[in-house]
């Protein structure tokens, strides 16, 4: 009997290490892929608008998400599991209350992640000899501002975009999609080239 | 600029992307992905479904003939669960992958990452609960409820078991959070709750299910994992436990879970059927209210597994009314599926097969249902064959035709190919006669009072173990020829036209080609 | 293949329904259609109420479905039947829900009543206690005429008819499985309330013509009731998973008249009395080991076999085992607490003589060999 309990617990130990390599493998490559954006994952809407005096490129967050609907069925989510939790601990079975804080936990990270997307934008103003690129990405606000006269468009990696100006650099046309990129590539390429000549 | 313009120009929808096997391992898009859950639960349903023909084998005659009991035991168990959570659940997970961002005008699912991990988790779980039954003592024969205290007796592999029911646990949470915050982020402009297809109403109600319930199963089996190994007495009498606290927690979680399998299964049919009707669904509006009714009951009426169980006599009639009371939402979805059929234009290609057929024995199993809702009459069929008939109807006849008949209905827009018509109406033909072979009598089994889970049993029920034996085989070979029909739609199948199914009216439909694109909706569908 | 397969299926359908009524006249017994005949008042009443909602149920199912075949045969595309667009009716959907919730409503009624009286224990003429083991049956007269009774109850059918050495002795055997070396004992139109517990996992005790079942949960007591009618023997089975054996540890209740039932007590009871004289005496470890032999057969012989050798992986050997033929304390302890995690059980139930008399057999069998013997005593004094 002695025995028998020994590789009962060898056994699950062995399976849990066996398991180890599967998830560092998995959690590594998240990591590596995490802070790459996946263009697909979100409805974007974009406005493109031009009249005499320049061009405004606009582009924000189109997400169905209305706030009080996710706040609807996180909260009631929330609620249930807490009560179903106090619950089965009053009756005795308290480890069913790590299992739903743990749930509830996730289901606020994955509420968090999108509600800090929620106002995310980006806007590319072609006004006179300037230009303003305004940016605000997983709750991040940022401006940058252009000389027109000094201003390239350039292509990197995978169809990437950028604004290039006396070193620096600035990603424009991020959530777009291949075909959206190319077309603001080269609507903003005449302005710029025609300027430049 | 041209130059990157030629550059990617021939690669539109790869993006690089890797492929062969890493395609698989890597992937996130929602399609691929969609299409490993269905593979993966395919296998799952023949490994599944050699246990059940070893399990009918053995029952063919009296005696022992093939199996000794431990093993029979074991076999049950893990029919049980890799039926339930290897098989079904993620062969909807895998429709839902496929179908929820075409249907609401999304390019993919709002966490394309956490898709890809949430189907990952799957092999090695099944491969935890198919390495059971090599642990000393073989599997752990204690049925897929896992009741203790027999489970806190059983062998090592128990321990493997519940662990890869965590596993499969986490898959789905994960799974079911990626499922809401897709439909409610991520609907095309004008795509509200109220217009989206019911296949997606019936999913978030589904994925609501999952989550609620999920962390209760993980509690259970995490307190018999203490139980039995770190000297905790949550179901030990003897140290002031209780072994029926484990069913009512693993019932909370139960019951709700036949939700989780059969609702999405009524989504399917929803598509399915006005397709083929050619008339839009009737009483869309009460299919919603109907299916989360039957969502919230199904929270209430957990002890109705448990009438022998023992309780007050209260709260026997209480779960009694409130289980009885599921009968009118499941009711009003029957109605609305036959009025749907009323004065359309039918045609009966093979997934409306499969629906009408769903329609048919579905309900017959939710009569059984409402016969061993009643008290008294469950008292005697409690634990007899009557159940295994019943959840089989409601199971097999309803969640498993449901998913073929979505299998034939969109293997054309996936696969840009039309499967063979007639070996698919033989597929269905032969599943629903074997099918009733096998089940239909096992209802007389369980009023003449056979207990289920039993390797050998008296001789007076010899003859109707006999024909379900036969039943079974027959049932079973009959997948193999769902498997040469799907392969054979995928590797030769005809060209699809851009719409096969002239009824069919969701976006996936109407404003994708045929086969539907790498990336679904880049840019958000115009709706009217 | 459209009609043609309707026709099939309507074809088949038919033949099974002959085939099925066929059955049912010519051989009741092996094709029975539906619960066996019930032997209580109340197994009547269920049985009736089961009548009642299959009937409803197939009325339903009938008028539903008729709706869905003639909208199959006349609303077909083929025989040029245009769709209507209609896709709500408020009166129709008010009333499809409303009228379930009627039926419903009516079929509750009388299975409350039903529920009401299952679950009066009150007032029994006789109470016994059913004890699950694995895998058989303890019972206890508690009280009542027969106050006192005790025995275990074990599936009686031979080895061989099970393994399938003897397949015609099987065949030949109309209680295959159904039958105990000692039956359950009651008398006829007398209200016998049974508690059941257990000692190990749940079991569940189950008679289906006296319309009975009732988990035994270890640990605490459930009670059930039933008052036969007729005299007669009633087979049933456990219900509830319990692990190996479960299809083997059979319920059999011999219902007798008033006058055969008080015979039946008298000889119980004076085999009880030679067993209290039995208790008094000195034990040799020979007439230990003699009746070890029986103790072993009756409660270890399933898991830890014949041979002592066990089942390798889930039942440990006691041929050759340190714990066996180690210090007798060990022992001691162990048979008497079990072991948590394992199917070893605590067999405190058993009296000190058993459980003295079953280890020194344990102790001095197949390659066992410790020539010393455990006495009740001693067994006594680690309880």
């Amino acid at each position: 009997m002695r025995a028998f309990e020994r590789e009962n617990r060898l056994f699950s130990w062995g399976i849990l290490i066996a398991m180890v390599p599967f998830g560092v493998l998995q959690s590594a490559r998240l990591k590596k892929e995490w802070s790459a954006p996946v263009m697909t994952h979100h409805v974007f809407e974009s406005i493109l608008e031009q009249d005499g005096a320049g061009f405004t490129y606009f582009r924000r967050h189109a997400g169905s998400l209305e706030l009080r609907t996710f706040a609807w069925v996180v909260g009631s989510l929330c609620l249930l599991l807490l009560l179903v939790a106090a619950g089965f601990a009053a009756a005795g079975a308290w480890m069913i209350i790590p299992f739903a804080g743990l749930e509830a936990t996730a289901l606020l990270i994955a509420a968090a992640v999108f509600l800090r997307r929620a106002g995310d934008f980006e806007r590319v103003d072609v006004r006179g000899d300037r230009i303003l690129v305004e940016v605000r990405e997983r709750g991040l606000a940022e401006q940058f501002e252009f000389h027109r006269g000094w201003a390239r468009v350039v292509t990197g990696k995978a169809g990437k975009l950028a604004l290039r100006s006396h070193g620096r650099t600035v990603e424009i046309g991020r959530y777009c999609s291949e075909e959206g990129r190319q077309m603001l590539a080269r609507e903003l390429h005449s302005r710029l080239g025609g300027h430049r000549a | 600029m041209e130059a990157a313009h030629a550059q990617h120009g021939h690669d539109d929808h790869a993006h690089g992307h890797p492929t062969g096997i890493m395609r698989w391992v890597k992937s996130t898009n929602h399609k691929d992905i969609g299409t490993m859950y269905l593979w993966f639960s395919f296998a799952m349903f023949l490994v599944g479904g050699v246990m059940a023909l070893i399990i009918r084998t053995e029952l063919f005659q009296p005696g022992l003939q093939i199996v000794q009991p431990d093993f029979f035991n074991s076999m049950t168990t893990y029919h049980g669960l890799i039926m339930v959570f290897g098989a079904i659940m993620p062969a909807f997970v895998g429709f839902a992958n496929w179908l929820i961002p075409m249907q609401i005008g999304a390019p993919d699912m709002a966490f394309p990452r956490m898709n890809n991990l949430s189907f990952w988790l799957l092999p090695p779980a099944a491969l935890l609960l198919i390495a059971a039954q090599f642990m000393p003592g073989g599997g752990a024969g204690v049925g897929w409820t896992m009741y203790a205290p027999l489970s806190t007796q059983a062998g090592p592999a128990m321990d493997l078991t519940i662990f890869a029911v965590h596993i499969l646990g986490i898959s789905s949470i994960m799974g079911s959070i990626n499922i809401i915050t897709t439909i409610l982020n991520m609907r095309a402009p004008g795509m509200s709750l109220m217009k989206m297809p019911l296949f997606c109403w019936t999913w978030l109600i589904t994925a609501y299910l999952v989550v609620a319930v999920m962390p209760v199963l993980a509690g259970a089996v995490t307190m018999i994992l203490t139980d039995r190994h770190f000297g905790t007495h949550f179901f030990n009498a003897a140290g002031g436990g209780d072994p029926v606290l484990y069913q009512h927690i693993f019932w909370f979680f139960g019951h709700p879970e036949v939700y989780i399998i059969a609702i999405p299964a009524f989504g399917v049919v929803s598509q399915v059927i006005p397709a083929f009707s050619r008339k839009p669904l009737f009483g869309y509006a009460s299919m919603v209210y109907a299916t989360a009714s039957i969502a919230i009951l199904s929270f209430m009426v957990w002890a109705h597994h448990m009438y022998t169980a023992g309780m007050p006599v209260e709260a026997q009639l209480y779960f009694m009314y409130a289980t009885v009371l599921i009968a009118v939402p499941t009711g009003v979805k029957v109605f609305n599926w036959v009025a749907t059929m009323w004065k359309g234009s039918l045609t009966f290609e093979t997934p409306m097969l499969f629906a009408i057929g769903f329609l048919f024995l579905f309900t017959l199993g939710g009569f059984t249902g409402l016969v061993l809702s009643i008290t008294p009459v469950d008292v005697q069929l409690h634990d007899t064959y009557y159940v295994v008939a019943h959840f089989h109807y409601v199971m097999v006849a309803g969640a498993l035709f449901s998913a073929f008949a979505g299998i034939y209905f969109w293997l054309p827009k996936w696969t840009g190919k039309m499967y063979d018509e007639t070996l698919g109406k033989w597929h269905f033909w032969l599943s629903l006669v074997f099918f009733n072979v096998t089940f239909f009598v096992q209802h007389f089994l369980g009023l003449a009072g056979m207990p289920r889970r039993i390797p050998d049993y008296a001789v007076q029920f010899t003859e109707f173990n006999m024909i379900s034996t036969i039943g079974a085989f027959g049932f079973g070979f009959s997948q193999l020829l769902f498997l040469y029909v799907v392969v054979k739609c995928i590797r030769s199948g005809e060209k699809a036209p851009e719409k096969p199914w002239e009824g069919a009216d969701s976006l996936e439909w109407t404003h994708l080609p045929t086969p539907a694109p790498w990336h679904s909706f880049e840019t958000p569908p115009v709706l009217k | 293949m459209g009609i043609k397969g309707i026709k099939s299926l309507a074809a088949a359908g038919a033949l099974f329904f002959w085939s099925a009524a066929t059955w049912a006249n010519s051989q009741l017994n092996h094709y029975q259609l539906n619960l066996q005949t019930p032997q209580t008042l109340l197994g009547e009443k269920i049985y009736d109420l089961h009548t009642i909602i299959t009937l409803i149920c197939f009325i339903i199912f009938v008028g539903v479905f008729g709706f869905m075949f003639y909208a199959v045969f006349k609303h077909r595309k083929s025989v040029g039947h245009k769709a209507a667009q209609f896709h709500e009716n408020t009166a129709v959907e008010v009333a499809w829900t409303l009228i379930p919730f009627v039926i419903l409503i009516a079929l509750a009624v009388p299975a409350t009543g039903t529920l009401i009286a299952m679950r009066d224990t009150s007032e029994p003429d006789i109470t016994i206690k059913a004890t699950g083991y694995q895998w058989m049956w303890g019972y206890d007269y508690l009280k009542g005429e027969g106050e006192g009774i005790s025995f275990y109850s074990k599936l009686s059918t031979p080895r061989a008819q099970i393994d399938g050495s003897d397949v015609v002795g099987r065949k030949a055997n109309p209680n295959y499985l159904l039958e105990t070396d000692n039956n359950v004992v009651v008398p006829v139109g007398k209200k016998i309330r049974v508690l059941t517990t257990a000692a190990d996992v749940i079991h569940s005790w189950y008679v289906p013509a006296l319309a009975v079942k009732q988990d035994a949960i270890p640990g605490f007591i459930r009670d059930t009731w039933f008052k036969a009618e007729r005299a007669g023997i009633y087979r049933g089975q456990c219900a509830e998973l319990c692990g190996k054996d479960h299809g083997f540890m059979p319920i059999v209740v011999e219902v007798m008249e008033p006058a055969q039932y008080s015979a039946w007590v008298n000889a119980q009871q004076k085999k009880v009395a030679a067993a209290k004289i039995d208790s008094n005496k000195t034990w040799t470890a020979e007439d230990l080991k003699a009746h070890g032999d029986k103790v072993y057969a009756q409660h270890c012989v399933a898991c830890h076999q014949a041979t002592g050798m066990g089942v390798p992986g889930a039942f440990p050997a006691l041929s050759g085992s340190k714990m066996v033929a180690g210090p007798k304390e060990d022992q001691i302890k162990l048979v008497l607490n079990g072991k948590q995690g394992t199917a070893m059980n605590a067999f405190k139930h058993l009296s000190d003589v058993d459980l003295a008399a079953v280890m020194t057999y344990t102790r001095n069998s197949w390659n066992n060999k410790t020539g010393d013997m455990v006495a009740p005593a001693e067994v006594k004094a680690l309880r």
